[in-house]
């Protein structure tokens, strides 16, 4: 596997074993989110490039028109320095269709997490395209079907921080004065996750999650089902380790590695389970015998429905209580507000029954088959 | 001609659907049970959506259905039998944010696409490209001023939709996962936990600062909407489909008397809770200001006292909210967005019973009080 690394991550481009030698990334200020540089030279890329590297420039920030228009006016010349340039917002990407020839990658790091996006993405220039960045959160098991559909080359986040955040406020400065670039690690009383890496650069505040993705021991799985980079942050690691990676020697590279690290969501993706269960599921409406609620009981009134369909006299009805109790009836009659008697209650309306044991606010009411 | 802007308002459930027609919004975005981002909010049943997308267009009000997570595979193979619901329900547009959810919508219906803020489509060249891929609107990301909306709109010739009001992000929309690795809930899935609005601990080459450093100001547009009517902004849009209705109701009717060229006091939507107003980026970049640097507390002077369901002739029937009492002034929101006092001189349950104090959840009656009308809500004085 050819690995992406971060040209101001390495000090010995020579050292990296001409087999990885794959993208190398160069973060400048006028286009990265989290750069403290604006300096490379027209040398030091062609040298990347002569000792096999594919030179690549990050845009990744995401830009208003008069910022976009600004960058184009400014800094467009860099553009031909690189081999490819690595685009996030959508903008940038078309733009950089229309008005320029050089190779772009598409970071979908940030979303995607569908076969019909990913394919619509590649298919949008299969010629200018030349690889996708694909997000973590896409399990180990759906990237590996998606490698078998996609034409494109893909590159997935292998080892480094997971960017959970990011703002165009700067929200260090504030806090701690002085400094152009600040980094910071934050944690909160009203969460049990300590060490949030928060870094603040020109482009607005970053944070990333307080463990690092490390996902090195599933290389040969994912290069054998096609993944062809495997990004490597090295971001606050040390040289020991940089020698040990380049010794190919993961086990060592995992021993150094200089923060807590985990699989994030990439064995297992169960983000839209949780979040379901923050609704009473005996309140479920998405039925369609769903007749309406319960919008209040009392000893004077009986009990107050509001119905969304139209109920008749005799029919059978149960209710669903909040706390999961069934009540099956049914009604002789309703009354309307104003306390006129109707056998038929129609939808949109309120009613008043009779009181029913058991029945409480917000209870739901189904049409009984 | 078609209105200029939209008004465009949050249906967080169907009453409140009925609550942002009476007060004037010409356009709504509402969502089903999935694929939106608000999954704690009522949100609309398959027969809701229908009743509600009806009651709308009869009073010639549109409906914007949600469609803005960002879905995985699963959840796209369940999305086109919903379609064939919204195709039925005459709904007249969705919003979307990825990519394959607007594919999945053009292979399965001709429903007008609108793209989601959630997108962050920021500049000219987004919103072209988005129309490449068939969008009729582009709901721009918060970042960007009413002259670059207007710029926006000019130079792709799509229709532009930017937030005038609400609560905001305070990173750029789509781009904050937090919940889904903190909470295990995906925060473009309808998860989102809230986690800028926690105070946090920092440390930084030796200092530390304890503060809510992250946690936005409310978006608040109201000097704004003759700079976005003079832009030609399509639509202005509020926040909000989990805030209660009486936020609706004030919000809505202000916005709608603003861009009616009325004269009107805006200071109805200072007595409702929020995290203190800024004007966002809707005039220049945020800034430090913008940030709200406490806790957003919930108490105030007033609270929603309840909601008008329909009128006799002798009676004004309300579902109660907060507790009030015989006696107690109701101040009532007018459809035209002033607060106008109701005394409650008598308080009777609905078979007539007289009684001393409102119980949340109960519907209680009232004399006829005149310019009362019903979904008009209503605020009362604070018992806590």
């Amino acid at each position: 596997m050819r690995w992406t690394l971060y040209a101001d991550q390495i000090g010995d481009l020579d050292a990296i074993p001409s087999k990885h030698r794959g993208d190398l990334l160069y973060s400048l200020v006028p286009f990265s989110r989290i750069a403290k540089s604006s300096q490379v030279t027209r040398e030091e890329v062609i040298a990347a490039s002569q000792k096999g590297y594919t030179t690549v420039l990050i845009f990744d920030r995401s830009m208003t028109s008069n910022e976009l228009s600004e960058l184009f006016a400014k800094h467009s010349h860099l553009f031909t320095m690189f081999d490819r340039i690595r685009v996030a917002d959508e903008g940038a990407l078309y733009y950089l269709l229309k008005e320029s020839s050089i190779d772009l990658e598409l970071q979908l790091e940030n979303g995607s997490h569908n076969l019909e996006a990913i394919l619509a993405w590649q298919n949008l220039s299969r010629a200018r395209i030349k690889r996708l960045i694909l997000s973590i959160q896409i399990t180990k098991d759906r990237l590996l079907s998606y490698l078998k559909v996609l034409e494109c080359e893909v590159e997935i986040l292998v080892a480094g921080p997971i960017s959970i955040f990011y703002s165009p406020r700067k929200l260090l400065s504030p806090l701690f004065k002085g400094e152009k670039e600040i980094d910071a690690i934050g944690k909160s009383e009203e969460s049990p996750h300590k060490g949030f890496l928060i870094r603040e650069s020109q482009a607005g505040t970053s944070m990333f999650h307080i463990k690092d993705i490390f996902l090195l021991e599933y290389l040969t799985e994912l290069v054998n089902g096609g993944l062809k980079s495997g990004r490597i942050d090295l971001y606050g690691q040390s040289n020991e380790l940089f020698r040990s990676l380049c010794r190919e020697d993961f086990f060592e590279v995992e021993r150094l590695w200089a923060r807590d690290k985990n699989c994030g969501l990439f064995l297992s993706n169960r983000t839209d389970i949780l979040f379901k269960k923050l609704k009473n599921s005996h309140l479920r409406r998405d039925s369609v015998s769903y007749l309406g609620e319960v919008v209040s009981v009392s000893k004077e009134d009986g009990v107050l429905l509001y119905l969304t369909s139209t109920l008749k006299a005799g029919e059978r009805v149960v209710f669903k209580t909040p706390d999961g109790k069934e009540i099956a009836t049914s009604f002789s009659e309703f009354l309307t507000l104003d306390l006129l008697s109707v056998k038929v209650a129609m939808a949109s309306n309120y009613y008043l029954v009779s009181k029913i044991k058991g029945v409480t606010v917000r209870t739901t009411i189904f049409r009984d088959y | 001609m078609d209105k200029h802007p939209e008004l465009v308002a949050p249906a967080g459930s169907l009453s409140k659907l009925k609550i942002a027609v009476a007060y004037g919004a010409d356009a709504l975005y509402l969502a089903g049970d999935s694929f939106g981002l608000r999954a704690a909010a009522d949100n609309f049943t398959e027969q809701e959506l229908l009743l509600g997308i009806s009651f709308a267009h009869e009073h010639n009000v549109k409906c914007y259905v949600t469609l803005n997570g960002f879905l995985h595979d699963n959840e796209i193979s369940e999305l086109p039998p919903f379609l064939e619901r919204l195709v039925a329900a005459n709904a007249d547009g969705v919003i979307v944010s990825d990519l394959g959810v607007l594919k999945t919508v053009q292979k399965y219906s001709k429903l007008p696409i609108h793209i989601s803020t959630q997108a962050s489509s920021l500049n000219e060249y987004s919103a072209m490209l988005w129309k490449e891929f068939g969008a009729k609107r582009v709901v721009v990301g918060r970042e960007v001023s009413i002259p670059e909306a207007a710029l926006i709109q000019k130079k792709s010739g799509l229709e532009v939709e930017m937030f005038i009001h609400g609560a905001m992000c305070i990173s750029y929309s789509g781009h904050c996962t937090i919940s889904n690795y903190t909470q295990g809930r995906d925060s473009n899935r309808g998860g989102c936990a809230q986690s800028c609005r926690f105070e946090y601990t920092l440390e930084s080459n030796g200092e530390s600062a304890t503060d809510y450093f992250m946690s936005s100001k409310d978006l608040c547009g109201t000097s704004h909407v003759e700079s976005a009517i003079t832009h030609r902004i399509t639509a202005l849009k509020i926040e909000g489909r989990m805030k209660g209705p009486l936020y609706l109701a004030t919000s809505t009717a202000i916005y709608r008397a603003l861009l009616d060229g009325k004269k009107v006091d805006t200071t109805p939507l200072d007595e409702l809770p929020h995290r203190e107003y800024t004007d966002g980026n809707l005039v220049s970049k945020a800034s430090g200001e913008s940030i709200y640097h406490k806790r957003l507390h919930e108490e105030s002077l007033f609270d929603f006292g309840g909601v008008v369901l329909s009128l006799s002739n002798q009676f004004i029937f309300i579902q109660v909210a907060s507790p009030f009492c015989k006696g107690d002034t109701l101040k009532m929101v007018g459809f035209d967005g002033q607060i106008f006092p109701v005394i409650c001189e008598e308080l009777l349950s609905v078979v007539g019973t007289p009684i001393e104090k409102s119980k949340p959840g109960s519907v209680v009656k009232i004399p006829l009080a005149d310019g009362v009308k019903p979904q008009m809500v209503f605020s009362v004085r604070s018992r806590r």
